[in-house]
Parts: structure tokens; C-alpha cells; sequence
């Protein structure tokens, strides 16, 4: 018989030996005790096993590897509807921001109406979403509101309670870490690390390479420094590591000198610090790389191991030596010493080294096939401020370095690699990558793999430049693809290039470079072909500007050409749309003189000789008419054959008559 | 490939570029123009009653703004061949641009197609499972097969989980998209358990489920203990447990007052004791001795009797009832 008082210390026995967690309907029973108490005959232990420990989101990211890019939706930020996607550079940037502005206007009202915003139903509280409490003139200015304001990097507030507070109310902690405040700072505010579409679109076109000065000078940093009685070493790392941040690299090196001098150790950071303006206080390279020598040596001496950062820095100073035989070798021998010590390099590092070896005016280098490999093989992590600079560096080298598509398309591969989204920094650095990807593309792969890469990327991940989408329409051009030419033409009016003179040039000579409609395909009555419905519609297209330009008074960039319309005649002529040739003839014949390149006379004659099958006068005549105003030799030939093949009515004879008699050709007896 | 290139020739050029349809010639202009083409008459035609709307602003626009091309639904350019559950991966209200499919739905008269699928409120308001296609659910099961363990294989039948796992405590937890992660659902506790399991005798069984009143199920032979008087799920569920564990040990104890127990207060009817008894036993020693009576017609008599007065009154109870009647006061015809 069970006894009831052992059953619950049994049944809890059982449950928590092997569960870690209450799932939410199970059942609990007896234990794992072999007869005894259990009332079966069979006297087996049920082996249940362990539970497997889980996070609390590792189920949803196991799910979240199961989902892929779908290459026709947009980006996650924006709506997924025909009408809200954005697919020019400027529409993206404009949607992001403008959503990013919502965002901003609604933390402005929260602060502005701090009062009404007071309520706390959220459980758990969460800080971020409460307005932050104002400073005024009646807050009570406390040391302790300084290291609030300094903990949650409100610089402007921060500057403004310190100037409040006594000397005396600080303790030397506060102002130490004060210090390193404002010098990293370097008393701006910087950005809310929540708006992430500003980050996202702000680095724009700074010039990496030179190091602008922006540190203020003789400004707080250097006041707090100077107010310290007793200036210990963390002062003077935070002072240099400050000034070599924002650029001051001549002030630093002289406070290094000082603090050596003073006999103190700087630490990890300030080494760091150092290395990144050793190019800088040093200007011959020789020197340069004495330096670095003599500060490594240092930095073993006090007992402090370098990290990857400090890698990247010497790298960072090397890069800069415009010998290139000098920076190579030392690059290499650094290299080669920090792994001894057992520092992985990072990104980083690596786009360090693409600078050193794969310089434009230089010699080929391969070092970037090994790079690839090493992280196909082991991807580093985030460590490093230029880890995001390393994809876009790359890619730029194998388009215009190395021109190897295969070489790309694996870099490709591992960008495309979940974990390693991040490293593409920002839409800068995008649009350089892609740039060069698409580029390099053009060059080295048929229409085919292009376009199909192509619809990969465009428009959702990237929208091309101009000359870009140039290359990529030359490149299907040449191959006479002209399939691929109605999508890219509607990609250019949605990218919203379709107003471009160029653009439509090659789109058009892509177009005509075709080799007429496919007679084998079996088509309805009221099919268009794609191709000559895209002629159509780049008529339509041009001339709706063009009218509404003029109606409007504006001057536009944008006019008719003779190759434009001459192409646009071919293709008319190839796919027997006589009807819009004929406009194309009359809009040639009306514009004559102002068309900037010639309408070439290949197809003025095939337009002829078309008309002279069709026996369309009217046409022919006007074609006569514009080669002898154009001066082609061929228009006696024309006339010729207008006499003896065409039938002519009174006026028409009349008009040939006057035409023939104002060459200085001799007319045939008729 | 080639089904990729196929699908970009399209029938109607419409599908790469579709403008919203604006006039771009305006039709102020052509209102102008019917105006003006009165002037062709020598004299201007007086207007009692001017016509306002060509003076509104409207019509005075010379020009249509420049209005950005619209994409056609991304249905168009989706391969044949993508990857359907990336492009549909979670739960989703029915989303026409992107599914692509030519569905319809809708009840119409017969002979008219039903309406298609933008703006369809129908497909909408279903739920849809176009993210449980049978690709994707292989897909997520073999990525949560590492969170999984292998099942005893002891416990291969019902009987035998029943068996070794008597006890069912079944909790809810409750997800909200509003600022507060807390539901006060989520303590309530439920606890069931057969009362077969419990091996109980009859006197223990009995006074159980005095106890228990309505939370047990005679159908399923479940006990359901639902506990949601503490503030934590912990506790509520160490309460369930001790719920039972006093259940089951007052149910074997037996009270000096139980010996009171009557005929009033008995759950089923037995045949000792009763007043049927007493009264057959008056009837036989009252009766002529015409013929003695068996004992196992007596038995059978207080079998059906207990059965009758037990189980309800049902045609096959009433019947073998009767025959027992009979055949006690020796009625066999």
C-alpha cells in the first residue's frame, strides 16, 4: 500500500532531479525507484533524459535560420507595398529618415510634455521610454546628478552641472572620470545611438585617410586637467588618448613626452593612441618605424600585452609610409609578431593590409586571396572601429585591383552570411561595395549571371549611379541580350533615371542592337513585343517630358538625338511598326538641325526603301527632302529610285521635280 | 533559368510600368478648349448663369504634377523557383502583392468570376497558412531537433504513461504586446488525476468524493484540482499537491462519526439491511408455504433489486425485475 505522506517528497524527487524548468502540462508520477513502492509487476526504471538547456530566445533563432533573403521584398524598414517602396537612392534615404523623424518628433513631444508622460504601467519599468528628467536653474546641483549625467553620456548637461558645482564638491574620481568624459567627447553631444537610419546614412564621403583635427583646443578637457593639483597617470591617458582621438596628434605626443618624463606607465589605450599618430610626430618612415619599435619595447617592459587594437593601430600608422617596399616588409614582420603573441588580427586589420599592399599606382598583389581564405575558414569577430571599412576596401580591390570575379563573388558569399550582415558598416560603404561589385560584373560575366545577380541585388539591397546602370545596359548591349532591355528600362524610370540623356543613349543602342522579333514564337494577335512596346513606351516617355518642359517653361538637360531617334527608327523598321517610324521620320524631319548627333544614314535608307516597298510617297519624299538638306551623297540615288519606282501623283512629281532640280547632281531624262 | 526568362516576357507591357492613370494633358485644358472653341463664332456667348467650376482651382491647374510611377505588385517578378517560405515566413494577414496566385474569393451570382485578390476583404478577414506549407514545416522541425530528446522508449503505450505518470498539472502562460509582461492568468494551476491510480477501497473511494463533490468526472474517472488562490505559480501548485495529499489520507482515515452513516446518507443502494429485505422476509414468513422458495431466487431477486434501484430504470432492468418477482412469488404461469 502507498504510503500517502512519502508521495509528495517522492513525486517532487522525481520532477526536479531532471527538469531545470516547469513546462507547462506534464505529467509527474512515481520516481525512478525500482519495485518497492510502485505497484507494476515490472520493476523497470523509466530513463527519462536530461533536458536540453535552452535561452530564452535560442528557439526563435533556431526558427530565424530557417528564413532566408527574399529578393523582391524590400528592406525590413520599409512597408511592403507597391505603392510605399522605395527604389531610387533618394527615395530610400527620404523614406528612412522621414520614419526616423517620426520617431524623433515623438521623443520631442515626450520631453516637452515630460508632465504627461508620468504614468508607469510598464512592468518591467524601462528607463529609456521615460522622459528624461530637464535640467534647470532649480535642479540641486549634486556630485552625484555630475555622475549621473556622466553614466548616461548626456554631455551638454554634464558640462553645465560641473561648471555649477565647487571645486571642492568633486571628488578626485569624479573629476578623473570626468576627464575622460569631455576628452572623448571632446564636449559634443553625440548622436542618440537610437537613430539608427542617421548612423546609418551620416558617414558619407569623409575622408578616412587624413585625420582632421577637431579636438578643441585649450578647451574643457585641458581646464579639468589643469585643475587637478596632483596629475596622476590615468589624467594624462585620458588627455592623450582625447587629443590623438579628435585629431590633435602634436598635442598628444607632447603630453606623452611629459608623462614619461614624469616617470608614470601609460596604459593599453594611450599605446594604442600613440601607434595611430606615430605617422604623424614622425614624418620620415625610417623614423616612423623606430618609434613604433621603441614603443612596442616599451609597452613590454611595463608588462602590458598588446591586443588587436593595438595591431590595427600600427597597421593604421604603417599604411600611411608611402614607401611601399618599407610598408610591406614591416606590415608583414608585425603581423607575423603579434600572432606570436598570440593576437588574432582582426577586419580591420586586414583592410589595413589591403591598403598597404593593393595600392592603385602599385605593384598586383595576391594578399587578398589569402585573406579570403583565412576567413572562409574563421571569421573574427567585431572588435575594431575599421572592421566596417574591410568589405568595401576589398571589393574596390578585386574590381579594380585584381579584376577577379570569382574572387568577388566569394567575398560576396561571405558577406551574405548571416552573422556577418553587420559588417558592412554603412550606405556608404554599401553603395562603394556594390559599386564595385556590380562594376566588376559588367566586365567579367555574360548577360546571363549579370541580370541574374542584377535582379539579386537591384533595387532592394542597392540602387545603382548612373554610370553604374550604364555599364550594366553597355554590357547587355554588347551581347545583343535584348530580352534583359524592358526590365532595365523599367528599372530605370522607378530608379527615376529615365529623364537622363545618357541613360536612354544606351538603353536605346541596347535595344536596337537586337536582331528583330522572334518570328518562331507563337504569339497572340494582341501581344506586343516587350521590345517594341519598350520603344514605344520611350517615345511616349521622352515626349511627355519634353512637352511638359516646355509647357512649363523650364530648361531641361534632356533633348532628342539623331542616335536616339536613329535607333529607335531601326528598331521600328526591324519589328515592322511602320506607324510610329513614320512618327520618328516626321519628328527627325522636323527637328532637323537641332538634333546633336547625326541620324544615321544606314537607316534613313532602309526607311526609304521600306517606303518605296510600301509605296508611300508622302514619306519618301519627306526622306529625300531631309537628306538633301543634310547634304547625304546618296539622295541622287534616292531620287532615282523614287522616279522609277515610285508612283507619283501631280504634286509629288512637281515636288521631286523641284527637289532633283536644286541638286547639282544632273537629273535623268525621264 | 529559362523559367526566370520566360516570365519576363510579358504579354502586356502594362505589368513593368504601370502609371497611375492620370490624363497628362489635363482636363482644364480641355475645358478651356470647349470654351474657346465658341470664340470661332463671331459673337461670345453671354453667360447668365456662369459655369463656376472653370473658374475653381482645379480646373485653373495648367499642368498634372509629375506623380511617381508605381510599381506593379511584386507577385510579377517572384520566380518560379524562390524560396516561398523566406517570402512568407511568420503568420500574416493575407497580403495580395506578394502571394502569387490568381485566387478568388467571394460569393457572387452564378456565371460571374468571383472578385480577384487586391482589396478583397474575404481573403483577408481567413486565416491564411501560407506559412505552413509542408517545405517549411520540415525546414523548422530539422532546425528544432536539437532542442529535442529522444522519448522513453519504456512508454511506448497509454496504459503505461498513465501509469507511471499518473498525475496531468497543466499551466498557462499568457504573451501580451502591450508595456506589461505580466497576466494574472498565468498563476492558476490545474491538477488531474484518475482516481484509478489512486487504488482506493471502497470506503476511501467513497468518502472522497464526498469530499471532492463536483470536481471529479464519473465518465473519465478524473479528479480536477484547480488551484488559483495564491498569488504565485509555485505556490499554487505546491497547494494542488497538498490538496491531494490530504484528500487521499482523510478518505483512509476513518471517523469515530462515520458509524452514523444511515440509509439516508448511503450513495448506492445495498441490499443488506434494506427494506426491501426486511419486507421480502415478511412476505415469506407471511406467505403460505405453497412452495419453499430458493435461496437463489431470493439472491436473484436482491441482485436485480440493487441493480434496479442502482442503475435506473431501463426496459432490461424492469423486465429481468419482473421475472425475478415472478418467479419468487411463483407466478410462472
Amino acid at each position: 500500500m502507498m504510503s500517502c505522506p512519502n508521495l509528495n517528497a517522492l513525486v517532487w524527487q522525481h520532477l526536479f532531479r531532471n527538469a531545470r524548468r516547469l513546462q507547462s502540462v506534464w505529467k509527474s508520477g512515481r520516481p525512478i525507484v525500482p519495485n518497492g513502492n510502485s505497484f507494476s509487476t515490472e520493476a523497470k526504471e523509466i530513463a527519462i533524459p536530461k533536458y536540453i538547456p535552452r535561452g530564452p530566445t535560442d528557439i526563435l533563432e533556431a526558427l530565424a535560420t530557417t528564413v532566408k533573403r527574399d529578393p523582391t521584398a524590400p528592406h525590413y524598414k520599409f512597408h511592403d507595398d507597391p505603392y510605399l517602396i522605395p527604389a531610387s537612392n533618394h527615395a530610400k534615404r527620404t523614406y528612412a529618415l522621414a520614419q526616423e523623424a517620426g520617431r524623433k518628433a515623438a521623443n520631442w513631444i515626450k520631453q516637452e510634455h515630460a508632465e504627461l508622460f508620468q504614468h508607469r504601467n510598464a512592468e518591467p519599468f524601462i528607463q529609456a521610454f521615460a522622459p528624461i528628467e530637464k535640467l534647470t536653474e532649480s535642479t540641486p546641483m549634486t556630485e552625484d546628478l555630475l555622475k549621473n549625467y556622466i553614466h548616461t553620456s548626456q554631455v551638454a548637461n554634464a558640462i553645465h552641472v560641473y561648471g555649477k558645482l565647487d571645486s571642492a564638491a568633486i571628488s578626485r574620481e569624479t573629476r578623473q572620470s570626468f576627464l575622460e568624459f569631455v576628452a572623448f567627447y571632446n564636449e559634443d553631444d553625440q548622436l542618440n545611438e537610437d537613430l539608427i537610419e542617421e548612423r546609418w546614412f551620416k558617414s558619407g564621403m569623409k575622408g578616412k585617410d587624413q585625420i582632421r583635427q577637431t579636438w578643441k583646443n585649450n578647451g574643457l578637457a585641458e581646464a579639468v586637467f589643469n585643475s587637478m593639483e596632483r596629475k596622476t597617470a590615468e589624467a594624462y591617458c585620458a588627455l592623450i588618448c582625447g587629443m590623438a582621438k579628435h585629431g590633435k596628434a602634436v598635442g598628444a605626443w607632447e603630453y606623452y613626452n611629459q608623462m614619461l618624463a614624469e616617470g608614470f606607465a601609460p596604459n593599453l589605450t594611450t599605446y594604442n593612441s600613440i601607434f595611430k599618430i606615430a605617422g604623424i610626430v614622425r614624418e620620415d618612415a625610417e623614423h616612423q618605424i623606430r618609434l613604433i619599435d621603441e614603443t612596442l619595447r616599451n609597452m613590454v617592459h611595463a608588462g602590458i600585452k598588446p591586443n588587436v587594437r593595438t595591431l590595427n593601430s600600427i597597421l593604421e600608422s604603417i599604411s600611411r609610409i608611402p614607401i611601399y617596399r618599407v610598408a610591406r616588409e614591416k606590415s608583414l614582420q608585425v603581423l607575423s609578431d603579434f600572432k606570436s603573441i598570440g593576437v588574432k588580427p582582426s577586419l580591420g586589420s586586414y583592410y589595413f593590409l589591403l591598403k598597404i599592399f593593393c595600392r592603385e599606382k602599385g605593384p598586383i598583389n595576391n594578399i587578398l586571396v589569402g585573406i579570403v581564405n583565412r576567413l572562409e575558414f574563421e571569421m573574427p569577430p567585431l572588435q575594431d572601429l575599421h572592421d566596417v571599412a574591410f568589405f568595401a576596401e576589398a571589393m574596390r580591390v578585386c574590381n579594380y585591383h585584381l579584376e577577379d570575379v570569382q574572387l568577388a563573388k566569394r567575398l560576396h558569399d561571405l558577406l551574405c552570411l548571416p552573422q556577418n550582415q553587420a559588417f558592412i558598416g554603412d550606405s556608404y560603404k554599401e553603395s562603394i561595395y556594390y559599386r564595385c561589385f556590380l562594376l566588376l560584373l559588367t566586365r567579367a560575366e555574360g548577360p546571363d549571371a549579370l541580370m541574374e545577380m542584377y535582379r539579386h541585388l537591384v533595387p532592394n539591397i542597392y540602387t545603382p549611379e548612373q554610370s553604374v546602370f550604364e555599364a550594366v545596359v553597355k554590357s547587355v548591349a554588347e551581347c545583343s541580350a535584348v530580352q534583359y532591355v524592358p526590365e532595365l528600362w523599367s528599372d530605370a524610370v522607378y530608379m527615376d533615371m529615365g529623364e537622363r540623356e545618357s541613360i536612354l543613349e544606351v538603353l536605346l543602342e541596347a535595344l536596337a542592337s537586337g536582331s528583330g522579333p522572334d518570328t518562331k514564337a507563337v504569339s497572340d494577335k494582341d501581344d506586343v513585343d516587350p521590345v517594341l512596346a519598350t520603344a514605344r513606351a520611350i517615345t511616349v516617355h521622352v515626349d511627355n517630358f519634353l512637352k511638359v518642359a516646355e509647357e512649363k517653361h523650364r530648361p531641361t538637360s534632356l533633348r532628342w538625338t539623331g542616335s536616339m531617334l536613329g535607333n529607335l527608327a531601326k528598331l521600328f523598321l526591324q519589328y515592322g511598326d511602320i506607324a510610329s517610324a513614320n512618327a520618328i521620320m516626321i519628328k527627325v524631319n522636323t527637328l532637323k538641325n537641332q538634333l546633336s548627333s547625326f541620324f544615321p544614314v544606314a537607316t534613313l535608307t532602309k526607311f526609304y526603301e521600306s517606303c518605296i516597298e510600301r509605296q508611300d510617297s508622302t514619306m519618301a519624299l519627306m526622306a529625300i527632302d531631309y537628306a538633301i538638306e543634310m547634304g547625304y551623297d546618296e539622295s541622287s540615288s534616292m531620287a532615282k529610285q523614287a522616279r522609277e519606282q515610285l508612283k507619283l501623283d501631280e504634286r509629288q512629281q512637281q515636288k521631286l521635280n523641284s527637289i532633283l532640280g536644286s541638286t547639282s547632281t544632273t537629273p535623268e531624262e525621264s | 533559368m529559362s523559367a526566370i526568362v520566360n516570365l519576363r516576357v510579358f504579354r502586356n507591357f502594362q505589368q513593368f510600368v504601370s502609371f497611375r492613370p492620370i490624363s497628362n494633358y489635363p482636363t482644364s485644358l480641355n475645358k478651356n478648349a470647349e470654351v474657346q472653341n465658341v470664340e470661332d463664332d463671331d459673337f461670345r456667348a453671354l453667360e447668365l448663369r456662369p459655369n463656376k467650376s472653370n473658374n475653381m482651382r482645379g480646373n485653373r491647374r495648367k499642368t498634372a504634377y509629375k506623380k511617381t510611377p508605381v510599381h506593379p505588385p511584386r507577385s510579377n517578378k517572384m520566380p518560379v523557383d524562390q524560396d516561398w517560405p523566406s517570402v512568407w515566413p511568420v503568420a500574416r494577414v493575407f497580403h495580395p502583392a506578394s502571394v502569387p496566385l490568381p485566387l478568388h474569393q467571394g460569393w457572387v451570382e452564378p456565371g460571374i468570376t468571383p472578385p480577384g485578390k487586391f482589396a478583397n476583404a474575404e481573403l483577408m478577414k481567413i486565416p491564411n497558412f501560407l506559412h505552413l506549407t509542408p517545405p517549411a514545416i520540415e525546414r523548422q522541425c530539422a532546425a528544432l531537433k536539437k532542442f529535442c530528446t529522444e522519448w522513453p522508449k519504456e512508454l511506448d503505450t497509454d496504459e503505461k504513461i498513465d501509469h507511471h505518470f499518473p498525475i496531468q498539472i497543466t499551466t498557462s502562460d499568457y504573451l501580451h504586446s502591450s508595456p506589461t509582461i505580466r497576466d494574472a492568468r498565468a498563476r492558476i494551476v490545474t491538477l488531474q488525476v484518475k482516481l484509478s491510480t489512486l487504488h482506493l477501497n471502497s470506503h476511501a473511494k467513497d468518502k472522497l468524493l464526498r469530499l471532492v463533490k463536483e470536481r471529479y468526472d464519473p465518465i473519465t474517472d478524473i479528479l480536477t484540482i484547480v488551484s488559483e488562490r495564491c498569488p504565485l505559480r509555485k505556490q499554487n501548485l505546491d497547494y494542488a499537491m497538498y490538496l491531494l495529499n490530504v484528500l487521499v489520507s482523510e478518505s483512509w482515515k476513518t471517523e469515530p462519526w462515520e458509524n452514523e452513516k444511515s440509509e439516508a446518507d448511503m450513495e448506492k443502494y445495498v441490499w443488506e439491511g434494506s427494506q426491501s429485505q426486511r419486507t421480502l422476509q415478511q412476505l415469506l414468513e407471511r406467505m403460505p408455504d405453497k412452495a419453499p422458495v430458493l435461496p437463489e431466487d431470493i439472491e436473484q431477486y436482491s441482485t436485480n433489486v440493487t441493480r434496479f434501484h442502482n442503475e435506473g430504470e431501463t426496459t432490461e432492468n424492469v423486465n429481468t425485475y419482473k421475472e425475478s418477482v415472478k418467479k419468487l412469488l411463483g407466478l410462472n404461469a
